[in-house]
């Protein structure tokens, strides 16, 4: 082997490290969430057409949240909308520092259970936008911004954690008898074989005022 | 061949199989049981649970930044020296 090879070999080795190297990081620390958790593009089944076509296009729409405060725990993040992940999940923002609203649901402040979820933690172990959802209480209150610049200020009502298996679905997206913000992280054991936490962390509140 | 290179070789190839193994892994399609409902009742579809934390990775991610840092360093260290006079 000659020198020049030789260079040449551990050129394409630093190389090869540098890629995986980038990809690692910003796979665990920029962009938290397993590809199949994000957004997907495939719309809920059953959902009425008319529904569906208020989802699509209501990002663009001045009622949608860009904001929620939660001045207890020190949250100010920003709001994306997502839909269902490859799983039918609801899916997950791309970063741990936002949150992500359902777009398939009511809008906050429309009657219904508005939802956010947000991520505990990312893939290097730091601590991500809802890591200190559990320290919240029956009371506490929730703002969320609008894009038409309205301000809806929710106070908690309960909060509860689940296994993964038994949360209550209907409770969490489908109660329709006053308007309703729920929020949703993950908590408990990791489960290594899932590559997921095994149990989640749901916060309902209520509307007070706009 | 040196004692050095030696050991330089071994870390670039530990490095780039953990480092092809995690690739893999975070890219493996999640078969967990966790599957949605998504019926339509009322008139809001159903998803299922989001997951939301990815924190059980961490020491694997942290392992593999190491080794593949070291390599990289350990890489253009040799690449920069500078040939010794015989």
């Amino acid at each position: 082997m000659t020198f020049d090879s030789k260079k040449f070999i551990a050129l394409a080795i630093v190389l090869c490290a540098a890629g995986i190297f980038s990809y690692t990081f910003l796979h665990a620390a920029v962009y938290t969430a397993n590809p199949d958790d994000l957004d997907s593009g495939i719309a809920p089944a059953g959902m009425p057409a008319a529904l569906l076509s208020d989802a699509a296009t209501s990002s663009a729409e001045a009622g949608v949240p860009v904001r929620l405060r939660i001045p207890k725990i020190g949250v100010d993040a920003n709001v994306v909308d997502v839909g269902l992940g490859k799983t039918g999940n609801m899916a997950v923002p791309y970063t741990f520092t936002d949150v992500g609203w359902y777009r398939y649901g009511p809008k906050p402040g429309q009657v219904g259970s508005a939802v956010i979820d947000g991520h505990v933690d990312n893939g290097l172990g730091t601590p991500a936008v809802f890591i200190n959802l559990t320290r919240l209480e029956p009371g506490d209150d929730l703002y969320i911004d609008t894009k038409a610049g309205e301000t809806l200020h929710f106070k908690v009502e309960e909060t509860a954690a689940y296994a993964v298996a038994d949360v209550p679905l209907q409770k969490v997206f489908n109660r329709n008898d006053m308007p309703r913000l729920t929020l949703i992280t993950c908590e408990g054991t990791w489960e290594p074989g899932q590559k997921m936490y095994d149990e989640r962390r749901v916060v309902y509140a209520v509307l007070q005022s706009s | 061949m040196s004692l050095k290179k030696h050991i330089a070789i071994a870390l670039t190839a530990i490095g780039l199989l953990a480092g092809g193994a995690v690739a893999s892994a975070q890219t493996t399609t999640d078969t967990t049981g966790v599957t949605a409902s998504t019926t339509t009742t009322g008139t809001t579809a159903t998803p299922g649970t989001p997951n939301t934390g990815a924190g059980g990775d961490a020491a694997a991610n942290w392992a593999i930044l190491a080794v593949t840092g070291i390599v990289v360093i350990g890489g253009v260290a040799y690449l920069m020296r500078k040939p010794q006079v015989q």
